[in-house]
């Protein structure tokens, strides 16, 4: 036998074992077998850690093991459609984040992606943007901040983490509401060179979120100026929010938890009471008291839907304007 | 000092047990011809997904140092480098070998790759804090030219001939822009195939190149007919291991810290590496010396030299790619990837921040050149018979280890095909005498070079003299340029001329 | 001189793909800018590269590219990758690794490697370097490392 000859024998032998299909599991006794959940963020990262304790929590509510496959990539959007194009049977559920709500499906970075592919079971973290300052500026309140930008439009700069993103498009809008303009500086490494670039005063402002900017509160290096929640942030009562300024902003990011959208119902609301239930776990509780930041709530799947919804709404129209008006380009 | 307290993590965790393998590792894959320490961190890459970061920093570090040490050994047993750094140490330890010396030659290697090996880790341990809070002063045009100086480097130290390795960067430096515009994240540059848009990782880079290429190579090369004992080192007696008095005394002091001092600070500049750590080392010894006649002959101040300065070169890459992400060498890039992989990014808060995970890691590359010299005592004589493993199980094992580990990392079938896709195109240029170094770390610094050059831009509303206005980056600027002059032009057209003369 | 004209026409296509992007303004550079001055940048020293390759061309011999088990090699990883989702991590990986061990025994025998029929020894051989393979890839990444195999 030459070693042609074996090559093909090796060859049918592929074929044929790639033509046997799989069984797929009824889903009368849901769950009957380990669940999937994708993460579409790298591993170690602020999101994984948080989703992969809640799933932690999860697996015992549902009764079943959930292990935690990252699948980083298109700015979450690779983790996303596999997610949507995964069986709906339940055994596979996805994490998202703005970027999977927002920045992919308007880019269109991946083919075939639309949220509405997606069922959310529900909302799982809800941290509230904010604009921070160094600890020693000369500004007091966000109110010094806008009076400064009105007297000297266009020089005030303000960091963000990518130009149409998460924490540029507040800022955009404030100027709106306020009638001023900044001047929008972005660091793509995250951030960790905001609270770098706050921290030697290159840029005096920056727009984050409270977790992205908690490590250099917590080491006296900066100071928040105003919250763009719709209340006070627990951790600091004594920031106000942009609504008690007079502007009506509401931003925040968050993370919530998926599932492909023909998942049968019964299925669904199994799970959708599971993760209701996982947020009341002491064990997920403790486990956030320690890792501070607050910020965590839980929002059912009607309401995530809605604000997903919403959410798209607002800001794909803000960044259609984005891109008529030539800073970004879709 | 606050490093010294996480040294319980040694004795509450199997850290030290990792320790121990990733250095087994490290030495096996540095022995064996055609297997490097490049390789076997880029097999275990995909595998620290699940390992605590402690251990997973250091079982690289293990593999680090004993890839270095691991290469010298076959070098000098049997005359072929097992890693290229080895291949100063080989010239002059096989000399002792042909001479019934080989143990004498093993044992001071182990004994100055320990010396080098930990006075390097010294000033790392010392040198990292007041480098950190320095780096504390750098903006973001300081961190550009300092990223430039890197590439630059990158260019122009690597490879048989200075344009390739010039070519090789930039291709790196193109592969690297590929995917998503970090800034507007909008898809950029990807030939129409919409997959691209999830981007090419460092792990499918790494694995392409370093892995499948080498073992495309392999192909080519036939295993050794036998591998004979001419040495006698079999029968060699552990004291025959320990270096004898007169030949310290010889070497002297200041041989050995000097060939530290040059190795750390090539260990420092990105993309020298240990090769020309262990070259510029040995030239330096062979021209202070008292003996120069015996270079090339057998010298043991040279293999000295060469061995203390390759392994103080591992400590001190560790710098600037902790502080800035700036890898040294290729080992280097790839323990960026498991930092990356668990999360931490390079910066100067991140030794504050997290000195629980660095801290152990830092420790780990003081205590591994001891276990050098110490396992080189025990175990010496032993060290031939790693060679007579059959490479038609070797090279299948690692052929499906590196798809396997890099399926299990990104459950992406398309990594897998780039990966061999890069790995083939990598083959066929390392045959055209392009170096695959430069590859890598181009693709490393390519994004970095351009995220900082767009916000330095921003922060300084376009200003371009914001690079010449700030004393760092000017000095790094500048230094570029006399990097470029000397090893870009001075060097080669005196060598022209030289060539010339004969 | 072949690889400089492929690395060349790659350079072009990347420009010809950066072009289309926006420069942006000089205090918000667009994606554009980097590539473009990047990819001219390549063009020049494929360019130099070009003009080097024809002075040496006469007082060169290149080493050859070996080819032939390089793309058997490939092939099968190739097949690898694209069947292991499917088929499952042991079958796949018992055809690969034997596959992959009978290439490595042919191109390491002296012999020479054509000329030679497989003797059912070389097979039973590869085969079994096939299985060990498979299983220490198993105990590494299943019950070490807890991955989850397909």
């Amino acid at each position: 036998m030459t070693l042609k000859r074996i090559g093909m024998l090796l060859l049918c032998a592929a074929i044929a074992l790639f033509s046997v299909g799989t069984l797929v599991a009824q889903a009368a006794d849901y769950p009957a077998s380990d669940i999937k959940h994708i993460m579409p963020w790298g591993a170690g990262g602020g999101t994984d850690t948080v989703m992969r304790a809640f799933m932690n929590s999860l697996e015992k509510t549902l009764g079943a093991t959930i292990y935690t496959v990252n699948l980083p990539g298109a700015k979450s959007g690779q983790g996303g459609a596999e997610l949507m194009d995964s069986a709906p049977d339940g055994y596979t559920i996805g994490s998202l984040t703005y970027d999977g709500i927002i920045t992919v499906p308007f880019f269109g970075l991946v083919p075939g992606y639309d949220t509405a592919r997606l069922r959310f079971v529900g909302t799982v973290t809800d941290h509230p943007t904010v604009i921070a300052v160094n600890a020693k500026s000369p500004w007091k309140t966000m109110e010094d901040v806008i009076e400064d930008a009105r007297k000297n439009p266009g020089t005030i700069a303000i960091s963000n983490v990518g130009t149409g993103g998460v924490w540029h498009l507040p800022v955009l809008e404030l100027e709106q509401l306020a009638g001023v303009t900044f001047r929008h500086v972005a660091f793509p490494g995250g951030s960790g060179e905001q609270r770098e670039a706050l921290l030697k005063r290159e840029v005096p402002l920056a727009c984050s979120s409270v977790g992205g900017i908690y490590p250099a509160i917590k080491a006296g290096h900066a100071r928040l100026l105003a919250v763009m929640g719709t209340e006070r942030f627990a951790d600091f009562p004594d920031v106000p929010t942009f609504k008690e300024l007079g502007y009506d902003l509401n931003w925040g990011s968050m993370r919530v938890i998926a599932v492909p959208k023909d998942v049968p119902d019964e299925i669904f609301n199994k799970i959708e009471a599971a993760a209701a239930k996982a947020t009341e776990d002491e064990k997920w509780k403790t486990w956030l008291a320690e890792s501070g930041g607050g910020g965590w709530i839980w929002r059912d799947s009607a309401t995530t839907e809605q604000f997903v919804k919403d959410l798209q709404a607002k800001v794909f129209k803000l960044m259609d304007e984005l891109v008529a008006a030539g800073t970004i380009s879709k | 000092m606050e490093i010294f307290k996480t040294a319980s993590v040694f004795l509450e965790t199997p850290a030290l047990l990792y320790l121990f393998l990733g250095y087994s590792i490290g030495f096996f894959f540095g022995a064996v011809p055609g297997l490097t320490a490049t390789l076997a961190i880029s097999l275990l890459l995909p595998l620290t997904f699940s390992m605590a970061p402690v251990t997973a920093l250091v079982t690289c570090v293990g593999i680090f140092v004993g890839g270095i040490y691991g290469g010298s050994v076959t070098g000098t047993l049997i005359n072929i480098p097992g890693a290229p750094a080895s291949a100063i140490t080989t010239m002059e330890a096989y000399k002792l070998t042909r001479k019934g010396q080989a143990a004498r030659a093993m044992g001071q290697g182990a004994f100055a790759s320990m010396i080098g090996g930990f006075i390097g880790a010294l000033l790392t341990l010392f040198l990292l804090g007041p480098i950190a809070e320095l780096s504390l002063y750098f903006r973001t045009p300081d961190k550009f030219s300092l990223v430039l100086m890197a590439v630059v480097v990158a260019m122009l130290l690597n490879g048989e001939s200075l344009l390739k390795g010039v070519i090789a960067t930039g291709l790196g430096l193109m592969m690297g822009s590929v995917g998503l515009d970090y800034f507007s994240s909008a898809p950029r540059l990807t030939f129409g195939l919409a997959t691209l848009t999830q981007g090419i990782q460092l792990l499918t880079v790494v694995v392409g190149t370093f892995a499948v290429s080498e073992i495309l190579t392999q192909l080519n090369v036939r295993s050794l007919v036998t591998i004979d004992d001419s040495a006698g080192i079999g029968k060699a007696r552990m004291k025959d291991f320990l270096p004898p008095k007169a030949d310290l005394r010889q070497i002297g002091p200041i041989n050995y810290l000097r060939s530290t001092l040059i190795g750390f600070v090539t260990g420092i500049l990105p993309g020298a590496g240990a090769s020309m750590a262990s070259l510029m080392a040995y030239s330096v010894a062979k021209t202070c010396s008292k003996r120069r006649d015996e270079y090339g002959e057998g010298s043991i101040e040279g293999i000295a030299a060469s061995e203390a300065a390759n392994n103080a070169m591992c400590p001190g890459a560790i710098i600037p790619m902790m502080l800035f992400g700036i890898p040294g060498d290729s080992v280097t890039a790839i323990i960026l990837g498991v930092f990356t992989i668990h999360g931490l990014i390079p910066g100067p808060l991140l030794l504050i921040e997290r000195l629980d995970l660095l801290g152990p890691m830092l420790l780990a590359m003081l205590v591994t050149p001891v276990l050098i010299f110490f396992t080189a005592v025990l175990f010496g004589r032993h060290y031939l018979r790693i060679l007579k493993i059959r490479k038609s199980f070797l090279y299948p094992f690692i052929a499906m280890a590196a798809l396997v580990g890099l399926y299990a990392a990104t459950y992406s079938v398309f990594q897998m095909v780039m990966t061999l896709c890069i790995g083939f195109a990598v083959y066929v240029l390392k045959n055209e005498g392009y170096p695959s170094v430069p590859f890598l770390l181009g693709f490393i610094l390519g994004p970095l070079m351009e995220t900082f050059f767009r916000s330095s831009l921003s922060i300084s509303s376009g200003d371009l003299t914001v690079f010449l206005t700030s004393p760092f980056s000017l000095a790094f600027l500048i230094i570029s340029a006399l990097f470029l002059f000397i090893m870009g032009i001075y060097l080669p057209r005196k060598m022209e001329t030289a060539r010339r003369s004969f | 001189m072949a690889v400089t004209l492929i690395l060349a026409l790659l350079s072009v296509a990347y420009l010809f793909q950066a072009w289309h992007l926006s420069v942006g303004t000089r205090n918000n550079l667009g994606p554009g800018a980097y590539p473009i001055g990047l990819g001219f940048f390549m063009l020049f020293c494929l360019g130099l590269k070009l003009v080097k390759d024809r002075k040496e061309k006469k007082t060169k011999t290149g080493k050859g590219l070996a080819f032939r088990w390089q793309i058997w090699m490939g092939l099968t990883s190739l097949g690898y990758a694209l069947i292991l989702e499917r088929v499952g991590y042991l079958a796949s990986t018992v055809l690969y690794a034997t596959v992959m061990a009978l290439i490595f025994d042919c191109t390491d025998s002296h012999e020479g490697c054509m000329s030679r029929t497989l003797t059912a020894q070389t097979v039973v051989r590869a085969l079994l370097t096939g299985l060990a393979i498979t299983a220490l890839g198993y105990l590494l990444f299943h019950v070490l490392f807890n991955f989850r195999l397909p």
